[in-house]
Order: structure tokens, then C-alpha cells, then sequence
């Protein structure tokens, strides 16, 4: 078995990097080498990374971007994997961030259809995560990921699930049971007896084409409870400048702080009468004035 | 990284206020501090507003953070809602000096900034995200000819 992670080691070779290499550099290099063959373009590196594409140029000639990416099958999901554990090396916070965001532009923009789903299969955790340690050391996970890994009893219960309920007579039950299940929403939503809302038909729409064998890529069950996890800049800061845990537990007391204050301000400003009806209002006033005063001008 | 309730809620401000959170979560002043509302309570209102109402005049005091919160809403508008926003100042000169003072430095150096300018472009307009920044000078009418704008600031009026 150790042959053949040593086999995998010496194939991954030439996208490691080299020990005149700058970090940089490599990766500006391994960058390139997660886009498409055709579609590769330095001003993208260029863009994402804020550095500059000449020097990126001649990078690529002096350190053979060409051969080394040539010559690893598959260097696109290598190169992503090994830029993710990269990430996880630096404290820089900026250099993380770049770092980032050049993947997310690379995917984004110019990543062969392999390199998506990949990273798609990924998101889902359906990706193959049954290999040794010494492979997945090329394997980082995703920074953000949205569904948590399938764990090997859930496989189990999946194949049990689909070995008992997936009978053809079952599943022609369970679409009846979906459709009925949808009707009986759009006759609560319309006569207003049962609180439901449109975010309940997702997961019954895709439960109802994973049986009928339709198409599911553009039903986003997850979309309305993904919650990005953001921090502020205070505290990235505090991290930044390599500061202790009180340090950065006094940042989070300041946001916590400012939250409050912005909640406060924000309730307070919800019971304020809004700007048209405090003109309508003030309009009201005006009027009955304007007709005193012109009776006052008529009499004169 | 874990996930933190503050984060949770700065999450849910910036969804709601995409201007508060910008302030909160990359923002920063020239001087590298982070924004604070704690001194400033009355400007929360304009950053939850700013965004989505058609039009403001302000007359205020000097130092009141209001030339801070219009960077924030070109950039903001600009980079994150793709729009086309002017920021008119009374002279050329004192365009130029704005811009590489307080709108370069921001470009260059944070990072979802960097990532959203298209290299450092010029004085009088740089591609941002998929919208554009204009910074015009009042005093020189040629730069009113042949642009269009869905945000228009026009700061210092009264000079």
C-alpha cells in the first residue's frame, strides 16, 4: 500500500514547489494550472492576486509552468487542493484572503467543467472520502462547506432506505404522496387555513424529480438556509496583528457592542413614522393655515 | 474558523443593510481602524437607508463621518450592486486629491477592494466589480459631457 502512496507522492511531484520558488509565485502557478487548458489567462492571476502580469509571465517561462502542469494528469483538482492546503498554513489573513478569492475567480471564471463538479461533489459531500491519510493530505476540505460529509452509517441507513423504500410500487406512492402533499399547500396558501410558505415546495419538488429521474441541478433546497459566516474587520485585525485571545475577545466585546447599538438604532427606527406619511401629515397642517390665512387676505 | 453569535448576527445585518455590513466586516478608515458606530449612533439610520432611498440633501457639521459613509455607498453600490456611481467635488484639483487620498489607498489596500478593482485605473474613473466610480471635478464641464450615472453623490455643495 505504501508503494502506491509513494507512487502517488512522486506523481504529484512537479506541482509541488520548487526551492527557488517564491510563494508567490507558486501560487500565481498553481492558479494557472486549475484553469482550462484553452481558456488559461495570466490577467485573471493578474486581477485576483494584485500582482503583476509581466512578472507573471516571466515566472511562467522560469519556472516551466508548462511541463509541470503537463506532465501531473488531473493537475486542475491537485493544484485547487493543494492551494486549500496551503491556506491553512498561512496567518496572514490578507494572504488568505487572496488566496481565496483567486480560487473563487479561477472557479468561477475559467475551471474546466471537471474542476466545478468536483468541487460540487465536494459541497454535497459526495465526493469519495474513503481513501488512506497519506492521499487525503492532498485533500483539504472546503473552507465553507454546506452539507457536512456523509459518515459511513449514514451510507448504511442511505443503501437500507433504498433497498426497502425504493421498490417501484413504493416509489409510485410516494409521488402520489409528494403531489398530494403539494396540492394540499397550494389549497392552504390560497385559503389562508394553514401557515405555510414557498420555501416548503423545494424539497418536495426535489424529492419528487430524484424519484421521476428528472433533472434536480436547478432546485436549490439549501438556498434559504445557507447562512454566510462573516467576521468583522475589527477582529480579523486583532488576528492580524497576531494578538492574544483576550485581545480578540475584547474585538468581539466592541462588535457585540456596535451590534447593539445597531439593533438599538434600527428597532427605534421601525416605530418612526415613514418620510411620506410624515409629509402627508405635515401637509395636513399646512393646509388649514394657507385657508385661514386667504379667508384673513378675502375679509381684508 | 468557528462560527461566533456575533457573526451569526453580522451575517444577518449585512444580508438586511448591505451597507452596515460593508462598514462592519471591510471597511476600514484611512488610518486602518475599524468603522465604529458608538460614537456615531445617528449614523446608522443613513448607512440601513442609503441604499435604497432615491434621494438625500445633508447640511451638517464638519468631522460627522458622513464623506466615509458616501465611499462606502459608491463602493458598495458599485462592487456589490453593480451600479454606475458618480462623486462630484467642486474642483478638479481637489477631485485628484480625494481620490488618491481617500478612495486609492482603499483600492489598493483591502483585499475585497483589490479584488473588485480592475487594476488601479485613473483619477476620473475606475471599473469597480461590475460597476464604475466617476469622480468628477464641477469646475471643469467637460467631464459632464457624455457619461451616465445611477448614483450621484455631490459632496462639499456649498464650496
Amino acid at each position: 500500500m505504501s508503494e502506491i502512496h509513494e507512487s502517488i507522492k512522486d506523481s504529484l511531484k512537479p506541482l509541488k514547489q520548487l526551492d527557488n520558488e517564491r510563494d508567490n509565485a507558486y501560487h500565481c502557478f498553481l492558479l494557472w494550472c486549475m484553469q482550462e487548458e484553452s481558456l488559461r489567462s495570466l490577467a485573471l492571476i493578474s486581477r485576483a492576486t494584485g500582482l503583476n502580469e509581466a512578472t507573471i509571465r516571466v515566472w511562467k517561462k522560469k519556472y516551466g509552468w508548462s511541463g509541470r502542469s503537463g506532465a501531473v494528469p488531473g493537475s486542475e483538482v491537485q493544484a485547487l487542493q493543494l492551494l486549500r492546503a496551503r491556506m491553512s498554513e498561512f496567518r496572514d489573513e490578507v494572504q488568505v484572503e487572496l488566496l481565496k478569492s483567486g480560487i473563487d475567480a479561477v472557479l468561477e471564471e475559467c475551471a474546466p467543467a471537471s474542476l466545478r463538479s468536483f468541487v460540487r461533489r465536494q459541497q454535497q459531500g459526495l465526493e469519495d472520502l474513503s481513501e488512506p491519510a497519506e492521499v487525503q493530505a492532498y485533500k483539504a476540505k472546503l473552507s465553507t462547506p454546506v452539507i457536512p460529509p456523509a459518515r459511513p452509517e449514514d451510507l448504511d441507513l442511505g443503501k437500507y432506505v433504498r433497498d426497502k423504500h425504493l421498490t417501484k410500487q413504493k416509489v409510485d406512492m410516494q409521488i402520489a404522496m409528494i403531489d398530494g402533499a403539494m396540492m394540499y399547500i397550494a389549497e392552504a396558501m390560497k385559503k389562508g387555513e394553514v401557515k405555510v410558505s414557498l420555501r416548503d415546495l423545494p424539497p418536495l419538488l426535489k424529492a419528487r424529480a430524484l424519484l421521476t429521474g428528472m433533472p434536480t441541478d436547478n432546485i436549490n433546497v439549501n438556498a434559504s438556509v445557507e447562512v454566510e459566516q462573516v467576521e468583522s474587520y475589527r477582529v480579523k485585525l486583532a488576528r492580524k496583528k497576531g494578538g492574544t485571545e483576550r485581545e480578540i475577545v475584547n474585538a468581539i466585546r466592541e462588535d457585540i457592542e456596535d451590534i447593539g447599538i445597531i439593533l438599538g438604532v434600527i428597532g427605534d427606527a421601525e416605530d418612526v413614522m415613514p418620510i411620506d406619511a410624515i409629509r402627508t401629515e405635515r401637509d395636513r397642517e399646512i393646509e388649514p393655515e394657507k385657508d385661514g390665512d386667504e379667508s384673513l387676505e378675502l375679509e381684508e | 474558523m468557528s462560527s461566533t453569535p456575533n457573526m451569526q448576527f453580522l451575517s444577518e445585518i449585512k444580508r438586511q443593510y448591505p451597507l452596515i455590513g460593508l462598514a462592519l466586516t471591510i471597511h476600514r478608515s484611512v488610518r486602518d481602524t475599524p468603522i465604529t458606530f458608538k460614537d456615531k449612533p445617528y449614523l446608522i439610520e443613513l448607512y440601513k437607508d442609503f441604499p435604497v432611498i432615491k434621494s438625500a440633501d445633508i447640511i451638517k457639521a464638519v468631522q460627522t463621518g458622513i464623506s466615509e459613509l458616501m465611499i462606502q455607498l459608491i463602493l458598495e453600490r458599485s462592487g456589490w450592486a453593480h451600479k454606475i456611481c458618480a462623486y462630484v467635488l467642486p474642483t478638479y484639483s481637489l477631485r485628484n486629491r480625494f481620490v488618491q487620498k481617500r478612495i486609492d489607498p482603499l483600492l489598493d489596500r483591502v483585499p475585497e477592494y483589490k479584488l473588485r478593482a480592475h487594476g488601479s485605473g485613473n483619477v476620473a474613473g475606475k471599473r469597480f466589480g461590475r460597476g464604475s466610480l466617476l469622480f468628477l471635478g464641477s469646475n471643469t464641464p467637460s467631464d459632464f459631457v457624455e457619461f451616465s450615472a445611477d448614483i450621484m453623490v455631490i459632496d462639499e455643495f456649498d464650496r
